[in-house]
């Protein structure tokens, strides 16, 4: 259960009063244009961005003040997939030790030959293969650093992932692969998923509810197929129009 | 008539890893008033056919084929006369909106300048020019926008600066590359708009590279599809996305969020080493063993080309002989 409020900086309103849950397995989609506040929102809910006012509850938990997340209190298990795949990976880094990483801080493997295994599963689950390991971010397309974005966020057993459109960059065959993988990789784990996107068309296969927001409020929420047919917010209709115009 | 007409286009790249062939015998029309959409996914050569256009490529390229504009043969024409061309003639208006302006310079300033290199007039005039100019592409409040940087507007009113930029000197051949990538669906659609009235306008011929399926039913009269460095298929583009004929295409369509999300297994081929046969043969649902084998040449069909072994005359008889062959080879 999540509970974000009003979020001021610079006496400017991003997030006005937003509320919304997800239950374990479900998808949230959450639809909005441009600098209508849905990025933002994903960062306070990671603790990336401290919230002026209002709560996030985690498991139970309340996410603390100022973002200070600690590393014992279980807050590595919600994880966040960003847009762009270019900056989500340090170019630094081959593919197997952006994998290693957050295995080694976590501690959750002994050994190199544990890590290896582990990282090999992984490698699996995504849909890559072993040559991959060797390279850098920049030898790797779009997808493919979705995908070892994807496998990193895994490593960790997640129990929420924060999609902030991950394909929106992607061409769209490559859109309809990252998209089926995410799918089927929240079935399996029976992850919460936070899908945030632009595109209704994409939200309405992704997910079960959908919440709109415009200009920093949640406009209107409810189950994906209804808002569709019935949208209920002049906002919701225009966007509903526009996936019909083209 | 046609404005623009490209004959067996070949771009190469020579690079340490080999050969790059971006572009392999391209082939297309466009034509005045027509705005013709070339789509295909990320690495197929689309945006390197733009810059081949206008000539804008690094020095480990190689053009060969024919580019004429206007009867005029571009590929043999020196740098100096084709710098008069870039821009006035034939503009091009580029992608990532956000590393295509100067950050440290007013918009105001980069559209002036622009201006006055088109034109001779005064500051104070090209000023005035660029505020009715950007008032033409729907920015709001354009005078109080000339003063900003570009940092201070967003991605979709940056990529309607960079259109006003690219149609100052009234081309009459606009090469627009992904100008709705990362954009809303709102935006998207002013943009789409905006891109139709200043060729309505102008009368130019419109070349738009995109991969989004939903600008080009919405904006073109015809389309290209690329794939691996050719073309696939093309012809006017309501046929061509309501009854697309190469498996390819099919499956381009068939993976958008409205047609069920289904991905094309696969990737594409490296443009370094490509394979022998069809180059989509080895992601190809309808592949027979000859596709493998012959490379298959463009289908010319009363309503649009299509370069796939199904739709090849005389089809039954080639596939018997590579059968064969195939079948001695194994043995």
């Amino acid at each position: 259960m999540f509970t974000a409020g009003i979020f001021k900086r610079q006496s400017f309103k991003v997030l006005d009063g937003v509320s919304l849950h997800i239950s374990p397995g479900e998808t949230l989609g959450l639809v909005g244009g441009s600098g209508c506040g849905k990025s933002t929102l994903a960062r306070v809910i990671l603790g990336l961005v401290p919230a002026s006012s209002g709560r996030v509850v985690f498991k139970g938990r309340e996410l603390p003040a100022g973002g200070n997340r600690r590393r014992d209190q279980g807050w590595e298990k919600m994880q966040i997939i960003f847009q762009h795949p270019e900056a989500s990976l340090n170019p630094r880094l081959k593919i197997r030790d952006s994998l290693a990483e957050p295995l080694r801080i976590h501690r959750l493997v002994t050994d190199r030959e544990e890590e290896a295994a582990v990282i090999a599963g992984l490698l699996e689950t995504v849909g890559l293969s072993r040559e991959h390991l060797s390279r850098y971010p920049h030898e790797l397309s779009g997808g493919q650093i979705q995908r070892v974005v994807l496998a990193r966020i895994l490593a960790l057993r997640p129990a929420c992932i924060i999609a902030d459109e991950p394909t929106s960059m992607l061409d769209v065959s490559v859109q309809a692969q990252v998209l089926r993988l995410l799918k089927d990789i929240q079935a399996r784990y029976g992850l919460a998923c936070l899908f945030i996107s632009h595109d209704l068309a994409v939200v309405r296969w992704m997910s079960d509810r959908i919440a709109v927001m415009s200009q920093g409020r949640i406009v209107e929420t409810g189950l994906a197929a209804q808002i569709i047919k019935n949208p209920g917010h002049p906002y919701t209709a225009a966007l509903v129009r526009e996936e019909e115009f083209f | 008539m046609s404005l623009l007409q490209i004959r067996n286009l070949c771009t190469t790249f020579y690079t340490p890893g080999g050969l790059v062939r971006a572009v392999d015998g391209v082939s297309l029309d466009l034509v005045m008033g027509k705005t013709t959409g070339l789509i295909g996914e990320t690495g197929c050569g689309k945006s390197v056919l733009g810059h081949s256009i206008l000539r804008l490529l690094p020095a480990n390229a190689r053009i060969e084929g024919s580019i004429r504009f206007k009867g005029e043969e571009l590929l043999c024409l020196p740098e100096t006369k084709l710098r008069r061309l870039r821009g006035r003639e034939m503009a091009f208006i580029p992608q990532s909106p956000a590393t295509s302006l100067n950050p440290v310079l007013t918009i105001g300033r980069q559209l002036v300048e622009t201006i006055r290199l088109h034109k001779r007039v005064s500051r104070q005039k090209a000023r005035e020019a660029a505020a009715a100019l950007l008032e033409l592409l729907d920015l709001p409040a354009p005078e109080k926008r000339l003063a900003e940087y570009p940092h201070q507007l967003s991605g979709g009113m940056r990529q309607r600066v960079l259109a006003a930029m690219g149609v100052v000197g009234n081309p009459s051949l606009l090469i627009a590359d992904e100008p709705t990538k990362g954009l809303d669906a709102i935006v998207r659609r002013q943009m789409a708009a905006v891109l139709r009235r200043l060729t309505a306008k102008t009368g130019a011929a419109l070349l738009l590279i995109t991969h989004d399926l939903r600008v080009v039913a919405g904006l073109c009269d015809d389309v290209a599809v690329m794939y691996a460095g050719e073309i696939i298929e093309s012809g006017p583009a309501r046929v061509v996305l309501t009854d697309p004929r190469h498996p390819y295409t099919r499956g381009l369509l068939g993976s958008l969020p409205a047609h069920g999300l289904k991905p094309i297994p696969g990737v594409s081929p490296s443009l370094i080493d490509l394979p022998a046969g069809c180059r989509f043969f080895h992601r190809c649902p309808d592949a027979s063993p000859a596709c493998g084998e012959v490379w298959p040449s463009l289908v010319k069909q009363p309503d649009r080309q299509v370069r796939c072994l199904l739709f090849a005359q005389g089809r039954e008889s080639g596939k018997g002989v590579y059968g064969r062959d195939l079948q001695a080879a194994v043995v």
